[in-house]
């Protein structure tokens, strides 16, 4: 399986779960860019050395791919939209930052008790599947409790890489045309949302999603 | 073959903005298409199913039928795009040379769709699927006034959210699949999976098919997930809306039945899914009674009934007995083209009388005869009044429900159909009757020729007089493949 030693492995979790933590956690807007990036570099990392292990040339080719991609493209795409919008704070609503923390750490928590009736299957991956849930939750809470367009962004970028790692968990990688096709869509989802900011910046000076509350009944 | 008409012509759209010269490139592009979808659904349907590129491609009977609706849905919309679009420009809502762009999205969004019908595997429709959200956010965005962008935001936002539940689904499927079948696309084949199925791994496939269901359901619109389909079908240009309500939910749609016909030989039984797209079909219906009758745009209206639609088609689905499905899989056809039929023509309404809101419109028999006629028709064709088909489909829609024991929820149905039905017709009696405002008497009055754009109407209405014999026996070869065969 992954070519490295559990310990490793552990230390690389962690990582994922704190930058996810830290996401949730962060006041500005382009600080919780950072973390998803590193978090990213450490999936994509992963994911080469799951391939190196196992010789899969086409699984390296993927991840240097995805490398590239998700915390080269993407994270370059997103300032540019950050800086032209001057946006810095993540704008809290329902829950402050201490707070939002709390609810992501009851959340981990929650994320282990789901997926014990998984474990029969697979169980050296227990922390590496509840992490991935984990995530995913990290993902829902961000959309729903941060009011600035781009971090609801983030959040789906977050559930899109805690949906990487449970694949790649329970499934030791998707099919490749599969997972291309996934990338290909996110990279491109990216490039759209970029568009749509810019947009939303020309028509109410902000990327703020509290100004759009016209649509209704 | 198609799809990669529909790049090409994508791609083309991009050179000139010109009007002469997207008329051209798009009728040849709609020839193309409809000539090489065409014998691929002849030939389908002539053998039961049919591949190609050793089995990456691959239709049967349920392919072929949605094949078939996205051609004819998209040649209709089409065409009346080339005159409204045009309108549309003159009256500078946007610049002309954004237009080429709308083509641009327009056929890099068939392109998706006629990916997602000619996929057999679950992966691919999945990256389909998510594909016909981004080729449409631009396209619901496309005036760029605030409310189209909240639209198109919304839209983008709760869908891309919605389908990553369902690769997660995707993705325990494959996880219980893959050590009897491989790591490889096999694993995510409907043609392969049926032969595995009994022996997946319970726990798995349940989560599995549940996130499965329910994220393909945010995209289909099914309540309570519904929210971002009226705000995007009121605010795309009604060209758009027709393709998003008439053929984009019915391929999210395809998607579950995909799921769907694939649980039911797993250990989970019929009923698993069965009862959880009955129930997302009566709440559906249920929730859009209040939404319908309190309604005061038009377009918002009919984004409204699409829900209710896909609640109906749900239920037929759902119930999984012949007659039910065979209704089902009719009313997705006559659906597709009485909801197409109503966009286009109350797109032209809205954009003759620049306003969306019903209280303003009056008096359309007095200025405008034809499309008045026209929303008739439509009227009785949407509420499933006989004898159009719709009211054959869904009579062997909602027999199947007493027939299996539902009597109470038959009952329920019923009464929110009724009420639905008393709704439009309010809404539709007061904008055809009464007295015009005056800008809207200043209007040129309409020719004869209008009449053309009531074709779909019209197979509506033949189709519920006599189903000719070849449609039944495609229905009955449909019915057989969303069964497996029972």
């Amino acid at each position: 399986m992954v070519g490295f030693s559990d310990s490793t492995l552990n230390l690389v979790l962690l990582i994922l779960l704190g930058s996810g933590l830290m996401m949730v956690y962060s006041a500005r807007v382009i600080n919780a860019l950072n973390w998803w990036t590193i978090q990213t570099v450490f999936v994509s990392l992963l994911l080469i050395a799951e391939g190196i292990h196992n010789d899969a040339t086409e699984i390296i080719i993927f991840g240097i791919l995805l490398l590239i991609a998700k915390a080269g493209i993407i994270p370059i795409l997103l300032r540019r939209v950050l800086k032209t919008s001057r946006t810095v704070w993540v704008g809290e609503i329902f829950l402050k930052r201490a707070m939002s923390l709390v609810v992501a750490g009851g959340l981990t928590l929650l994320s282990y008790v789901i997926t014990e009736p998984m474990l029969a299957l697979h169980p050296s991956y227990r922390n590496g599947l509840a992490i991935a849930i984990a995530l995913i939750f990290c993902g829902l809470l961000l959309m729903m409790t941060r009011k600035i367009s781009m971090v609801q962004v983030l959040g789906v970028l977050l559930i899109d890489n805690g949906i990487f790692l449970a694949g790649f968990f329970l499934t030791q990688g998707m099919p490749l045309l599969v997972e291309l096709g996934a990338a290909f869509d996110i990279l491109v989802g990216v490039v759209i949302v970029g568009i749509l900011s810019k947009q939303m910046l020309e028509t109410y000076d902000s990327l703020n999603v509290d100004h759009m509350r016209s649509l209704k009944g | 073959m198609f799809i990669g008409v529909a790049v090409i012509a994508a791609v083309g759209m991009l050179f000139s903005a010109k009007d002469t010269y997207l008329r051209l490139l798009n009728s040849v592009a709609l020839v193309l298409l409809t000539l090489s979808g065409g014998w691929t659904i002849r030939e389908t349907l002539s053998h039961g199913s049919y591949a190609y590129g050793s089995g990456l491609l691959y239709w049967d009977a349920l392919s072929a039928l949605l094949l078939s609706v996205i051609i004819i849905i998209a040649v209709y919309v089409i065409i009346f795009s080339f005159g409204y679009m045009e309108e549309e420009v003159s009256e500078k809502k946007f610049p002309r040379s954004r237009l080429k762009w709308y083509y641009f999205w327009i056929w890099i969004f068939m392109a998706t769709m006629l990916l997602v019908v000619s996929t057999p595997n679950l992966g691919i429709i999945w990256v389909g699927i998510e594909g016909t959200t981004l080729a449409t956010t631009l396209l619901v965005g496309f005036y760029r006034s605030k409310k189209a962008i909240e639209a198109a935001w919304k839209y983008v936002i709760l869908c891309v959210v919605g389908i990553s539940f369902a690769l997660l689904g995707t993705m325990l499927l494959f996880a219980s699949a893959a050590p009897l079948l491989g790591q490889t696309l096999d694993a995510l084949d409907w043609r392969m999976l049926p032969e595995v199925a009994g022996q997946l791994d319970s726990t798995f496939l349940r989560l599995g098919v549940l996130f499965a269901i329910v994220g393909y359901g945010a995209k289909v619109g099914f309540a309570p997930m519904h929210a971002w389909l009226p705000d995007a079908h009121s605010q795309a240009p009604s060209p758009v809306s027709a393709l998003l309500s008439a053929v984009l939910l019915n391929c999210a749609l395809y998607a579950i039945l995909r799921w769907y016909s694939l649980a039911n030989l797993t250990s989970l039984g019929p009923d698993f899914v069965g009862t959880i797209l009955i129930s997302f079909g009566v709440l559906s219906l249920g929730l859009m009674v209040g939404f319908i009758l309190l309604q005061n745009d038009i377009k918002r209206l009919l984004a409204y009934s699409s829900v209710e639609h896909m609640g109906i088609l749900a239920i037929g689905f759902g119930l999984g007995t012949r007659e039910a499905v065979w209704g089902a899989s009719l009313h997705l056809l006559l659906h597709g083209l009485t909801k197409a039929n109503l966009f286009v023509i109350i797109g032209r309404l809205v954009q003759k009388t620049g306003t969306r809101e019903i209280s303003k419109i009056r008096g359309i028999f007095k200025i405008w005869p034809y499309t008045g006629l026209i929303m008739v028709l439509g009227l009785l064709g949407i509420t499933g009044t006989p004898p159009f088909g719709t009211f054959r489909s869904e009579v062997f829609i909602f027999s199947g429900l007493f027939k299996t024991g539902h009597p109470l929820i038959g009952f329920l149905s019923i009464a929110f159909l009724t009420i639905i039905f008393a709704g439009f017709l309010y809404h539709f009696l007061q904008m055809l009757y009464g007295e015009p405002s005056e800008d809207v008497q200043q209007q040129p009055r309409e020719s004869v020729g209008t009449l053309a754009l009531a074709i779909p109407l019209l197979v509506v209405l033949c189709l519920g007089l006599f189903i000719p014999e070849s449609l039944n026996e495609v229905l009955n070869q449909v019915v057989n493949v969303i069964l497996g065969g029972v």
